[in-house]
């Protein structure tokens, strides 16, 4: 056997279980080590990324939906911290009657990749009064990202992450944007306020005044403009492009 | 192949950030898992950075699979050497195994072949990492629980390793002395087989009885016989940097700081130098 067969057996051990496959590669008793090892790596990967949505679910309703994920997803990345992709999908199947949940693990996953998500130099108040407003061009920091839910998700995360009692879930009249992003070294996150909509790529400040300007009028747009920019760079959200 | 690191040192885990980041743990130098780190920012990278100003650093990957019989995978080699970049370690180290096949990742040290096959394909995958990351690399010795067939056995295979990329060995006792049992090969013939200036980095840790094997569980204190092992492997390769690897069961940092000071005690009865 070539060393290719031999690693696509075992990989089809570790992927299916399949006993014939473990003669094919020895038999006795080491083929079981590596299988154990192998669904071990990936039950702790999806334990250690959801762990707020594990104890909404429960334990054991938790690995049994962990179980069903790994039975469908070969991981594909070298790090096991990318394995977590995609559970919110599979927990959206499982949990149809149970939107929560998905969502739960979406804000989970988001936070997540906040978490190591590449450092950047923020804007803060501090900066503020030294910047060129009519050139200015800012861009949300690289943590941000904005996840849509269908539930009160963001509550119970919220309530699950302070170790309170979590409200009982429920759906939302319309879908709503949660913000998640990094500040400092804490992952934080929050609904989406008025005229965070426009953080998600690159943009010009005086862009943002003559949109908002223009849906709201000169008073209210401005003044709308100028309150997210205030909130951006307390929060440490945005940074100034070069 | 020179030696690197020097003294005695604990992998960093977790549980005892806070004495790294304050310098006052009492080690020579400090390991970490390379994959850890090979992230793009946030605190663990600056934990890291922070630390690296207290102690030489290890970085020790478990994802390279240079026994893959498809190869290196250049993206991981690219972020490596980011991070080695960034951090000079001490030494850059990996296993003898492979994680990989086929675009699926088992996220296991699984067992190679002691074949000429997986031989010339394990050296095109040091050469290959090694002019990735610029440096040489330290290569370990896995456990396992699989013993394939093959024209060699595991020191041999290691030492044509040495002999062919120019690559050093982490030699971890435990894991030859779990391996020696499981596969009924003899440790010290083992220890006598592999080139004594080959060993860059010596690692020490426990395991666990399974129900048909020993198991490499690294949860479990140094028992007798892997310090024993240790004192035969000493008197040969010298006391080469040496540390505790725990990797579960994570005790106060103490008992580990007592299991080096045992470790310490081996290597100044060492009987050839360093």
């Amino acid at each position: 056997m070539s060393l290719a067969q031999l690693q696509q057996t075992m990989i089809g051990w570790l992927r299916s279980g399949d006993p014939a496959l473990a003669q094919g590669l020895g038999g006795g008793a080491g083929p079981a080590v590596y299988l154990n090892n192998h669904r071990a790596a990936l039950m702790a990967a999806l334990e250690n990324a959801y762990a707020q949505t594990r104890a909404w679910l429960g334990d054991a309703t938790f690995a049994a939906a962990a179980a069903r994920h790994i039975e469908a997803h070969e991981p594909v990345s070298w790090t096991l911290d990318a394995y977590g992709a995609g559970f919110a999908e599979t927990l959206a199947e499982l949990f149809a009657d149970d939107p929560e949940v998905a969502d739960l693990a979406r804000l989970e996953w988001a936070l997540e990749q906040a978490f190591v998500a590449a450092d950047a130099a923020p804007l803060r108040l501090a900066d503020l009064a030294a910047i060129d407003w009519d050139q200015a061009r800012l861009a949300p920091v690289p943590s941000c990202r904005h996840v849509t839910v269908t539930t009160n998700a963001a509550e119970i995360l919220a309530a699950l992450i302070d170790e309170g009692e979590p409200p009982t879930a429920r759906a939302l009249t319309e879908p709503q944007a949660v913000l998640v992003w990094r500040l400092g070294y804490v992952p934080r996150f929050r609904p989406l306020q008025a005229g965070d909509e426009f953080l998600q790529g690159e943009l010009r400040f005086a862009e943002l005044c003559a949109r908002l300007v223009n849906q709201m009028g000169e008073e209210e747009g401005i003044a709308l403009a100028g309150a997210a920019l205030a909130r951006w760079a307390g929060e440490e959200l945005c940074l100034l492009c070069d | 192949m020179g030696k690197p690191l020097s003294g005695h040192g604990l992998g960093m885990r977790r549980p005892h950030y806070a004495d790294f980041l304050a310098g006052s743990a009492p080690v020579d130098f400090i390991e970490v898992i390379s994959e850890n780190f090979m992230i793009d920012g946030g605190r663990p990278r600056d934990t890291l950075r922070k630390v690296r100003e207290h102690y030489p650093v290890a970085l020790h990957g478990v994802s390279m699979s240079i026994g893959s019989a498809d190869g290196p995978d250049p993206a991981y080699l690219a972020r490596l050497r980011a991070l080695v970049d960034e951090i000079e370690p001490a030494v850059v180290s990996d296993h003898l195994c492979w994680t990989r096949f086929g675009g699926v990742n088992s996220h296991d040290l699984l067992p190679l072949p002691y074949t000429e096959e997986a031989l010339a394909i394990t050296c095109r995958s040091v050469l290959a990492a090694q002019d990735a990351l610029g440096r040489a690399m330290l290569v370990e010795n896995p456990s396992s629980y699989i013993a394939f067939t093959g024209e060699l056995r595991e020191w041999e295979f290691l030492s044509e390793l040495v002999a062919r990329t120019g690559c050093g060995l982490l030699l971890d006792i435990n894991n030859i002395f779990v391996s020696a049992a499981n596969h009924g090969f003899s440790a010290a013939e083992y220890l006598a087989g592999i080139p004594r200036d080959s060993v860059g980095q010596i690692h020490l840790a426990g395991h666990s009885q399974g129900r048909d094997l020993l198991i490499d569980t690294h949860d479990q204190p140094v028992p007798d016989g892997v310090w024993a092992l240790y004192r035969t492997a000493v008197d040969r390769f010298g006391a080469v940097a040496a540390m505790i690897e725990r990797d579960d069961n994570i005790p106060e940092l103490p008992e580990l700081l007592a299991e080096l000071d045992i470790a310490r005690s081996i290597a100044a009865e060492a009987r050839v130098p360093a």
